[in-house]
């Protein structure tokens, strides 16, 4: 891979490191997070790789990569980090940052944000077919219905105005 | 299942989601989605007992956010202001291990049930967010966790340390790398069935729709029929207190538990 200097942006990694809250800069490229990474065992996800180019500053290629979404945020890579580097919370800023950039994530987080403001869940109770084929959900079980904000308009409302409103549209 | 153990369980008026898969979009939308669940409770004046690993840590994290950062609190206290609510960061954050290993304790588990689940074997599963980020305080050590082996073997039943312990479900991907995440999940199932266990047993509710609702998926996936018994700690505290399969939800559970419920059966008739 050629990295030409026109494509690095220097103030990238400060970024990052200020939205993390952590000290990205400070990695030494030893590896051990790909090597606990569960995820990029299957995926595209190589997290040493994810960490260079964002301390490089290439990051219309980390933004628009999407390795960044593929990491499940299991914190093993963090809990084995030799140089304490919150790999997680340098994943969540790169999405927040590709988002805010643009970019469109997975369709699924969207859809979770349109459920949070119409329903107060990301997902609304589903009824469910058991392993004997019989169909159930909270009513025919007699459970309560499930809690919800008691203004909704008031709720997302306030919601919106975090800036969510304006990424999952509606 | 807590209330027989003396919990008392009081809904939270109002809840909504914690807002953990919105980190990944809007950071801020998650924070004030969790504070305002903590401005509830701190409302109602109780600990909070989040049931999900998800939501535990979330509760967890954003505690310590918005401590270490007054103009972000200010900030959501602002947004919570239209529903006349008040984050002050009070409400203490419970996980239903630590209630049951370290209020309830094994002991009075084990003085609570009537009949023992002998012959038996269990995998635990935590679930990661129930040990990792260490450093924000999780139930149990990261690395080397015993609390949910502790309630098992409080119920007579057996089990043993397996390498895949700690690992992820794969939910986190599932709305990315659907595929991948049920691959995960899979892998650790056919480890279990191949080690001899008889089931494997979480209190997450995220890692619990991953092992046991998604099995189908999981098996279809993988070109063979993955069956394997997941169930819900506290459903097998109930069966040993003597309750009844419908009131434990076990009807409900996707995975084939019964032959794990009637050989438990068997050998306490």
């Amino acid at each position: 891979m050629v990295i030409r200097s026109s494509d690095l942006e220097l103030d990238f990694i400060q970024e990052v490191s200020k939205m993390s809250g952590d000290n990205v800069k400070s990695c030494f490229q030893c590896g051990t997070c790909t090597g606990t990474c569960p995820s990029g065992r299957l995926t595209s996800l190589r997290t040493r790789m994810i960490i260079r180019k964002t301390i490089l500053g290439l990051k219309k290629e980390v933004l628009s990569s999407p390795a960044i979404w593929e990491c499940m945020i299991c914190f093993k890579c963090h809990e084995q980090c030799p140089r304490g580097v919150n790999i997680p919370a340098v994943i969540l800023a790169l999405r927040n940052l590709a988002v805010r950039e643009g970019m469109v994530p997975p369709e699924g987080y969207l859809k979770m944000g349109k459920s949070v403001f119409e329903e107060g869940t990301v997902q609304p109770p589903q009824e469910v077919v058991t392993r004997d084929f019989e169909s159930f959900s909270r009513t025919s079980l007699n459970l309560p219905g499930l809690s919800k904000p008691g203004d909704l308009d008031k709720f997302s409302r306030a919601l919106g105005e975090t800036g969510l409103r304006k990424i999952v549209g509606g | 299942m807590l209330p027989r153990l003396d919990v008392d369980l009081v809904e939270i008026k109002g809840a909504a989601c914690c807002g953990f898969p919105l980190s990944s979009i809007n950071n801020l939308s998650w924070i004030y989605l969790t504070a305002r669940n903590l401005a509830l409770c701190e409302d109602q004046r109780l600990d909070m007992l989040p049931l999900c690993n998800g939501c535990h840590l979330s509760m967890c994290e954003v505690k310590q956010t918005l401590q270490a950062n007054t103009a972000l609190k200010e900030k959501i206290n602002g947004l919570l202001a239209s529903e006349d609510l008040r984050y002050d960061g009070t409400t203490r954050v419970r996980h239903i291990i630590e209630v049951l290993h370290d209020d309830v304790g094994p002991e009075r588990i084990r003085k609570s049930i009537n009949k023992r689940m002998a012959d038996l074997k269990f995998a635990a599963h935590y679930g990661c967010h129930a040990l990792r980020p260490s450093e924000l305080g999780r139930p149990d050590d990261s690395r080397n966790p015993r609390k949910l082996e502790n309630l098992i073997g409080a119920l007579g039943a057996r089990w043993d340390i397996y390498p895949e312990r700690l690992d992820c479900c794969g939910a986190g991907i599932a709305v990315s790398a659907g595929e991948s995440s049920l691959k995960i999940a899979g892998a650790k199932l056919e480890k279990l069935k191949a080690a001899g266990f008889d089931g494997l047993v979480t209190t997450c509710p995220f890692c619990m729709r991953m092992y046991d609702a998604r099995q189908e998926a999981i098996g279809a996936l993988l070109g063979g029929a993955t069956s394997f018994p997941v169930f819900y700690y506290t459903q097998l505290l109930g069966l040993c207190m003597g309750l009844d399969e419908a009131s434990l939800g076990l009807h409900l559970n996707m995975s084939p538990v019964d032959d794990v419920v009637q050989k438990f059966h068997a050998k306490t008739a």
